[in-house]
């Protein structure tokens, strides 16, 4: 095994937090940061939208699913356990160069389930504490939206809204005839040329990362700035586990570089920044004899209260021609009407309604003709149009509560290509997040009637949709309770840390990423604030 | 054994009719001449090795059930056969309607007689209008809906 030279901190992963946190550490300090990332640089000319065929593209090589797509850099996921198949992707960037730039923050209340509503727990950090770090990372990544939103305190600085085009006008009158709730998308998606960047000018589908560099993934934001400050970053570099001393300290990691070669890196202290199943996969297989059950895991729940968004789907069809496949696919209005708990509802937390721009014509066609909306034959050209810029999509997205069976545990079989065990998923709904489903799916039939629809569908959970992977490293005061505190350190291992959303105590029932770099970036500032402790 | 992805031989002229006529059967040519057939469209140049069992298929069922090739066939004994073949062969069916689809709704002239332009997203865009915000402004008097 080849030894490289240490460092004074190591993060494992340059996804959406881990380049918070190391543009952050990098930012006031002189100290030596690597990140390693399994997976590679991208170009953006190679992206799908560059080409023609962009809708069979994102079936293969850009699907959700490391199944699916089986790229160098994947591993596979056994989540045959789960009726929600996980979604990630490995790269500089990491899940920022798939998703499609959505961009909501945590509500206060998300903060204070335990208090307010009696279920799952309060995190030991509130909204009002993140709000500085919420703002700095709303600079740092680019965000657009509407500022005087009353389902949110209140939220400044934001570029202008990216465009509702005529889906949203028709979906927001709908939302009007029903006295609902509803607002312009925050989206992590510049609508003006920022820091260097140029504006979104519509390309469509920024689920296969963005050829224009208009959404903000973190490769474009906060990776440029943190190689400007010196932090070193490895690509191709998968690690197999952490070690510890003989104090039971994170010392380093053990990793596979870009040939295959076993190598070992020293660190004084160490940043996991994998995913929430990335990390308690990392942390289960980092076994010592200090830490038999896996590093970090005396509480025994690395892995355990795995949270999703259980997503349903909801569709209209409209007479008006809508051009509704036009504009950022995830991106253009949603609505917070039934976020807050009503109990009257039948259960409680809530969800968000996002809308969702229509589907380009492989996606009209192949749908269609598979419901049996759209013939083969005679009558197929008619009914493709009325369907083809007539359709809008709304994603019903439930707050999970935390169960310590939804967990993450290692596959006894299934191996990455360096034999690396494979995560495996457990994972069943809850009949809260049923009830909450079938509530918010009817919902969004009502909307889309209100709206104008002369028909409508709904559906859920839908399958591929597993991208947000939270709670398996719960942050929490309580040793017993949780596995990292209110700063991400390690409850066990004092110079480890966890900064992706692994650590979140509750899931809320929007999109994470906002969040979790709010929450990177408070826990980066309290390592820079004890940097003399915690490297010694 | 073979893959999904092996591909065949040339395919002989027979073949080559049965198929365009199957495609043309499945997505006809519009009757304005905006959108062409799928047959004009094609599955690409690759032949993969499935395709084999459709076209046997519709060789041997048409020969035995109507005496003709299959491309012979006028539209209603054309349409039985597929019905069989969904019938009989519902993989095989999934496979080729999906394949079908894919080429033909990334094609230039399909998309051109679609209205869109035949090229990819970037780096041109499209317009997207910015929509009335003034909408908002219901949603706004009702003032705060979250919880502290």
């Amino acid at each position: 095994m080849a030894d490289t030279d240490s460092v004074d901190i190591l993060i494992i992963g340059a996804g959406a937090s881990g380049a918070a946190v190391a543009w952050s550490l990098s930012e006031s300090q002189n100290l030596s940061i690597l990140c390693l990332e399994q997976g590679e640089r991208m170009e953006a000319a190679q992206y799908p939208s560059t080409r023609t065929n962009w809708e069979i593209e994102r079936l293969n090589e850009y699907h959700f699913s490391p199944n699916v797509r089986k790229r160098p850099a994947d591993y596979p996921v056994n989540d045959a356990g789960s009726p929600i198949a996980i979604s990630n992707f490995n790269a500089v960037g990491g899940g920022t160069i798939l998703y499609s730039g959505h961009f909501p923050r945590f509500h206060p209340s998300d903060f204070r389930v335990k208090t307010l509503d009696g279920v799952a727990d309060d995190w030991p950090i509130d909204y009002y504490q993140l709000e500085p770090h919420f703002a700095l990372n709303d600079k740092m990544m680019g965000v657009s939206g509407l500022e005087g939103d009353p389902a949110y305190p209140p939220i400044e600085n934001l570029l202008p809204p990216v465009p509702l085009g005529r889906l949203g006008e028709v979906i927001g009158q709908g939302y009007n005839a029903l006295g609902w709730h509803w607002w312009p998308a925050y989206s992590a998606i510049i609508t003006r040329n920022y820091k260097g960047r140029e504006k979104c000018v519509n390309l469509g589908p920024c689920n296969t990362g963005c050829a224009q560099g208009a959404k903000s993934s973190v490769d474009v934001t906060y990776w440029p700035e943190a190689l400007k400050n010196g932090v070193v970053l490895k690509t191709r570099c998968r690690v197999r586990e952490i070690t510890v001393d003989a104090k039971g300290r994170a010392n380093g990691a053990i990793y596979y570089d870009e040939n295959g070669t076993e190598r070992r890196q020293a660190a004084r202290l160490v940043i996991v920044a994998c995913n929430g199943v990335g990390t308690p996969r990392l942390l289960l297989n980092s076994r010592s004899p200090q830490f038999p059950e896996g590093l970090a895991n005396r509480s025994g729940l690395v892995g355990k209260n795995l949270m999703l968004h259980p997503l349903g789907y909801v569709e209209g069809v409209f007479d008006e021609n809508l051009e509704s496949h036009l504009g950022p696919q995830g991106c253009c209005l949603s609505s917070q009407e039934f976020y807050e708990t009503d109990s009257t509802r039948g259960f409680v937390r809530g969800y968000t309604m996002q809308v969702l721009r229509g589907p380009w014509p492989v996606e009209t066609a192949t749908s269609g003709v598979g419901r049996r909306e759209i013939p083969l034959g005679p009558g197929h050209h008619e009914a493709f149009e009325a369907r083809f810029g007539h359709i809008a999509g709304m994603a019903i997205i439930v707050e999970d509560l935390p169960e310590e069976h939804n967990c993450v545990t290692l596959d006894p079989e299934l191996k990455d290509s360096n034999g690396i065990p494979a995560p495996r998923i457990a994972y069943t709904l809850s009949e809260n997040s049923k009830k909450m489903l079938a509530h918010g799916l009817e919902r969004g039939k009502e909307v889309m009637a209100a709206a104008g629809a002369r028909k409508s569908s709904a559906f859920g959970p839908v399958r591929h949709t597993g991208w947000h992977l939270m709670g398996t490293a719960r942050m929490g005061c309580d040793p017993e309770t949780s596995v990292v505190n209110a700063f991400g350190q390690s409850h066990d291992v004092s110079n480890l840390f966890v900064v992706d959303s692994s650590v979140f105590v509750t899931s809320g029932g929007v999109n994470p990423v906002s969040t979790m770099q709010a929450v990177a970036l408070h826990i980066a500032d309290n390592i820079k604030k004890n940097l003399a402790s915690l490297l010694n | 054994m073979q893959s999904e992805t092996d591909t065949t031989g040339p395919m002989d002229e027979t073949r080559k009719r049965t198929l365009i006529s199957l495609l043309n059967a499945l997505i006809p040519a519009s009757a304005d001449g905006k959108m062409p057939g799928a047959g004009e469209v094609g599955l690409g140049d690759a032949e993969p090795a499935w395709l084999d069992g459709v076209l046997d298929f519709f060789g041997r069922e048409a020969e035995s059930q109507f005496g003709h090739e299959f491309h012979d066939l006028p539209p209603v004994e054309q349409a039985k056969l597929v019905e069989q073949f969904k019938r009989r062969e519902f993989r095989l069916f999934n496979q080729l309607v999906t394949e079908m689809v894919q080429c033909y709704y990334v094609n230039g002239a399909v998309r051109m007689g679609l209205g869109m332009e035949a090229r990819a997203p970037f780096p041109d865009g499209y317009y997207v209008p910015e929509g009335d915000l003034a909408l908002l402004e219901p949603v706004f008097e009702r003032g705060q809906i979250y919880r502290e």
